[in-house]
């Protein structure tokens, strides 16, 4: 089954994340009762640099990626530094690798928002975008 | 009998019949309390939690000092009283939070 770029491109970040908290991608779910966080990684949107399409040319695509990082107090660490905890660890581990395993020629930083609700414990959700530029052939999305 | 007798006196016959749980203090002293930990959708629906909450008797809470920030143990699990809400006819919600 051939993967599309923006794809391969979601996995290699969710691969950066492995081992930092159970990884969610493209999917919208709740943290669950019990677990003190997780990771949500969505493919927001991509677009082609150019609309007309040239039998030669290859396509740079822009295509942003969301991070959600959810998490709630547990053992005694608030849901803030367990949730600021994780986005720094997913920060440095983007940062380390800023082609994404030679899959992107361009990685630009978007806004990290943070966001917060009053449960039995405060629960935290930070978001943070990033943009990548990629290239495909104009006669394939892989 | 007068009005606030007798409702002192109603209030604590509630209290005998309706609690299902004791909280404890740190010191061992404990009291009788209703209590609920109702589920809760935080963020908009984007976290399951949990909101826990127990009435008590105001004269419950004057006698053991218990006020915001008050360690207690119910059902085995630690909370800290982040609220005291009275209801104004002797009973307190206390709102509770994970410690």
């Amino acid at each position: 089954m051939a993967t599309s770029a923006q794809l391969a491109v979601r996995d290699a970040v969710a691969t950066l994340y492995a081992g930092l908290a159970t990884v969610h991608e493209n999917r919208d779910l709740a943290l669950p009762t019990g677990v003190a966080s997780h990771i949500q990684l969505y493919v927001v949107d991509s677009n082609p640099e150019r609309n007309f399409v040239s039998s030669v040319a290859p396509v740079d695509w822009t295509t942003k990626l969301r991070t959600v990082i959810k998490a709630r107090l547990a053992d005694r660490v608030t849901a803030e530094r367990a949730a600021d905890a994780l986005l720094t660890q997913c920060y440095a581990n983007v940062m380390a690798d800023q082609s994404l395993g030679g899959l992107v020629q361009q990685l630009d930083l978007g806004s990290i928002e943070w966001d917060q609700d009053e449960a039995d414990a405060t629960v935290v959700m930070v978001t943070w975008e990033i943009t990548v530029i990629h290239r495909t052939q104009v006669n394939t999305l892989t | 009998m007068s009005f606030a007798a007798l409702e002192t006196r109603l209030n604590a016959a509630a209290n005998k019949r309706l609690a299902n749980a004791t909280a404890y203090l740190l010191g061992g002293e404990s009291f009788a309390v209703i209590f609920d930990n109702t589920y809760l959708a935080a963020l908009g629906g984007q976290v399951t939690a949990a909101q826990p909450q127990a009435s008590a008797l105001q004269s419950d809470l004057d006698r053991l000092d218990v006020s915001v920030g008050t360690a207690l143990n119910i059902r085995e699990t630690d909370y800290t009283v982040r609220d005291l809400q009275p209801d104004g006819t002797g009973w307190v919600d206390v709102v509770l939070e994970a410690a």
